[in-house]
């Protein structure tokens, strides 16, 4: 098959599961690029060009949306046929809002020092590598990804929570 | 070369060569650098400089000086001497502080600032083409011959329309261009290659008009740019300002012309560059009434009136090292990138900000044309067995579409990896609607009117449907120079919109031809005959790669498939040898559309055997 219409996995040789060893991703990526990467064609005709600016920019693609567990994930459901909705569905169970609305809370305090900022995040990180393991296995060995599709959601948001940390700390 | 790929192979013979140079288009000063015997090296001109100032004056008697010549008329005519014409590449008049500037500007319909001189109306976009001409001839009277092609570096933090009109400017110049390569990204290609470094890099770049600061990743001949960010308004000149601001605050007097205007800056960057190595020493200027502006100034007082500007440079950097994730102590080096890096408290600022001091064993002048002439050199085929390194760049700034309410929705994040493509389905709002406006801005600010309008386009011919039903997927693809590009159609029914590009602070194709058109004119030269000459290298060049490819890989085709492509590739050596270029033309194209599945199928199997090769390693 066309390397174009590969899926993500397929493309950069890696085995399609959610359990995945960042380095070989890496080794993938980086041994993918040297080959397909347009400089590797500056002298070659339009069409070549063409192609190896497409696939370059499908491999980042792939290697974007591999590398985050959360997008792995949302990725893994989507080949199943099973859509995340992460625009329009965002129903979330009741424990988790109230764990969400407090972390917004404690990030907003003025009063939050670096210790507590430490503090916060590594709960939310504790909380992703939770939900992360819960993924692999009903992704990887139960299959089911329904379950799955809504403990994606909660991944994006603790991804997303991080990630407005980070611009604190 | 049609994929020729994974293999080292050797370097062509000599007379195979193609004359690639990197040129490094700054502020202040431009160089134009090449490879030869595998060394790179700066080009001097014929009084052996190898600084060109970046300077253009428009004489009286009609000649056009630039470099040397240029900056010693800067004081006497100084409406008609440009200089730092880069921090004008690109913008538009509300973007550019005017009151420090010597010219006169107007602004145009699109948006294009120009500068008015004797020699008329001019875009900056034109001034710059004047300097990369100079380069291009300073090379090519070195080198003895009519050079290939050019890498051009920019800024980083570059948006799209300052990218857009440096590519112009090339254009103008009659320079086939590479790439467009980032600064630090070139200073750092330069520095690991020569040192063999391995690990994380921040590259700390200062120039007379911009900032950049990028954290790269090496690992085993990859140079991954983590993060970038910077401020295109920051430089040198920002410091000389502050000298004098200071100069004319501490003597009451105003600036009534733009000869004494000109006379300060000039001196204050004079007193700036002594100040590097000596501990004190005294501005002085004589004004155009005659009368004296003498102060002394001192190392510790200059750092205290560039504090601020200092200040900038570190939060910039900081902020950058939060994108990338990383902390200062796990940078193992910091590489100084250009002249302004040469002020001894831009070094202790630096040194303070990571814990250690930072690497200045190559010029911070000469670094970027020497990284742009190595990618130049492997960009023109010129490869040789060492010559197995890869750069993989960011986009500096997010790009976003405007929504709702002058809200921006950003549908790339900045220090996304390029080359990369995005899609986003959109949806019509009024029933029969035919036609659809989009609007594209770059930034990283939450509304429309912060960020920098980067195009509007419409998409026309849609199919008339109920609101809601179309499904417009436009695709936003940004190549390996950060050029945008976009693409739409209606899913449902296939229908390829229309998409107008207004760029809005650009020249359109039609300026940049009618521009060229001139330029040739003014030379005397024959346009059509270039036209040509063009056409026929780059088909000769598309028959030899084609034979090597079937040479190599033959075997996946077909005997039919292969016969067709050989008449394919006779038809086109035939078209080569002729003067017709329509025929020249369609034959060129032929023989791209009928190698489309031959590349694609050689290109898995290079993919397969790279993928392979790595399994093999890894057991």
């Amino acid at each position: 098959m066309l390397a174009l219409q590969k899926n993500y996995f397929d493309l950069l040789g890696i085995t399609q599961r959610f359990a995945l060893d960042p380095a070989d991703l890496e080794r993938a990526y980086l041994t993918l690029q040297q080959v397909v990467h347009p400089d590797r064609f500056a002298g070659a005709g339009d069409t070549q060009r063409r192609l190896a600016l497409q696939l370059a920019a499908q491999v980042n693609q792939a290697h974007r949306v591999l590398k985050s567990p959360a997008s792995r994930a949302a990725y893994l459901c989507e080949l199943a046929g099973v859509d995340v909705a992460l625009e329009s569905n965002t129903s979330m169970p009741t424990e988790f809002l109230m764990l969400q609305m407090d972390w917004r809370e404690t990030l907003d305090e003025s009063t939050l020092d670096s210790t507590g900022l430490a503090k916060l995040r590594a709960e939310a990180q504790s909380k992703a590598i939770d939900i992360q393991m819960r993924l692999q296995s009903l992704i990887d060995d139960e299959h089911n990804f329904t379950a799955a599709a809504g403990l994606t959601r909660q991944l994006v948001f603790i991804e997303k929570f991080l990630k407005d940390l980070s611009q604190r700390g | 070369m049609l994929l020729q790929i994974s293999e080292p192979g050797e370097s062509p013979d000599p007379h195979d060569r193609k004359l690639a140079i990197g040129i490094d288009l700054g502020t202040t000063n431009s160089l134009v650098a090449t490879v030869r015997s595998s060394i790179s090296e700066v080009l001097e001109d014929q009084h052996a400089h190898a600084l060109l100032p970046s300077v253009v004056r428009y004489a009286e008697d009609g000649s056009i000086q630039v470099g040397h010549e240029a900056l010693a008329q800067a004081r006497v005519d100084p409406k008609n001497t440009i200089v730092s014409v880069k921090r004008l590449m690109g913008r538009a008049l509300a973007d550019v502080d005017t009151s420090h500037l010597a010219y006169d500007l107007e602004g145009s319909e699109q948006g294009v600032l120009r500068l008015k001189t004797r020699r008329g109306s001019l875009t900056p976009i034109e001034i710059s083409g004047e300097i990369l001409r100079r380069l291009r001839s300073i090379a090519e009277a070195r080198l003895g011959g009519e050079i290939d092609g050019a890498v051009i570096t920019v800024p980083a933090y570059f948006d799209d329309s300052q990218r857009q009109a440096t590519k112009d400017a090339a254009a103008l110049a009659g320079i086939k261009v590479y790439r467009l390569l980032n600064e630090p990204t070139a200073a750092a290609l330069a520095y690991g290659l020569d040192n063999g470094s391995e690990g994380l890099y921040a590259i700390y770049d200062l120039g007379g008009g911009t900032f950049d600061v990028s954290i790269l990743r090496l690992t085993k001949g990859v140079f991954e740019v983590v993060a970038t960010g910077g401020d295109s308004a920051l430089g040198g000149d920002d410091f000389d300002q502050a000298i004098v601001d200071w100069a004319l605050k501490e003597t009451g007097f105003t600036l009534t012309n733009p000869y004494d205007q000109r006379a300060l800056q000039l001196e204050a960057r004079r007193v700036k560059e002594v100040l590097s190595s000596a501990k004190t020493t005294s501005f002085a200027v004589q004004l155009d009434d005659a009368s004296l502006v003498k102060l002394p100034l001192s190392r510790v007082h200059f750092a205290e009136l560039t504090a601020y500007l200092l200040q900038r440079t570190v939060i910039v950097t900081q902020s950058v090292l939060k994108d990338a994730r990383l902390g200062a102590a796990e940078i193992k080096g910091v590489v100084l990138v250009g002249g302004s890096t040469r002020m001894p408290q831009v070094r202790e600022a630096v040194k303070t900000l990571f814990g250690k001091e930072p690497l200045t064993n190559l010029d911070p002048d000469k670094v970027v044309a020497l990284g742009a002439a190595t990618q130049a050199n492997l960009l023109a085929g010129n490869k040789s067995a060492d010559d197995n390194w890869l750069l993989l760049d960011v986009i500096p700034l997010s790009l976003g579409l405007e929504t709702y309410g002058g809200l921006v929705e950003k549908l790339i994040p900045r220090n996304s990896t390029i080359p990369l493509a995005r899609a986003q389905e959109f949806t019509t709002f009024k029933d029969g609607q035919t036609a659809m406006a989009i609007h594209v801005v770059q930034g990283e600010r939450e509304l429309v009117n912060d960020c920098r309008s980067l195009a509007r386009f419409t998409l026309h011919g849609l199919p008339p449907m109920v609101a809601g039903a179309a499904r417009i997927r436009v695709t936003f693809q940004v190549d390996a120079d950060g050029l945008l590009s976009v693409t739409a159609c209606e899913t449902l029914s296939g229908a390829r919109a229309e998409v107008s590009v207004k760029p809005s602070y650009g020249l359109s194709d039609d300026e940049i031809a009618n521009m060229l058109q001139s330029a040739f004119n003014a030379a005397g030269s024959d346009m059509e005959a270039r036209a040509l000459r063009e056409q026929q290298v780059d088909a000769e060049r598309l028959v030899e790669a084609t034979v090597a490819a079937l040479a190599e890989d033959g075997e996946l085709l077909s005997s039919a498939e292969h016969s067709a492509m050989d008449a394919l590739v006779r038809r086109l050596r035939d078209a080569a040898t002729q003067t017709d270029r329509t025929a020249l033309q369609s034959a060129t194209e032929a023989l791209s559309r009928g190698t489309e599945d031959f590349a694609a199928q050689r290109m898995d199997k290079a993919i397969a055997r790279a993928l392979s090769g790595k399994s093999v390693k890894d057991l």
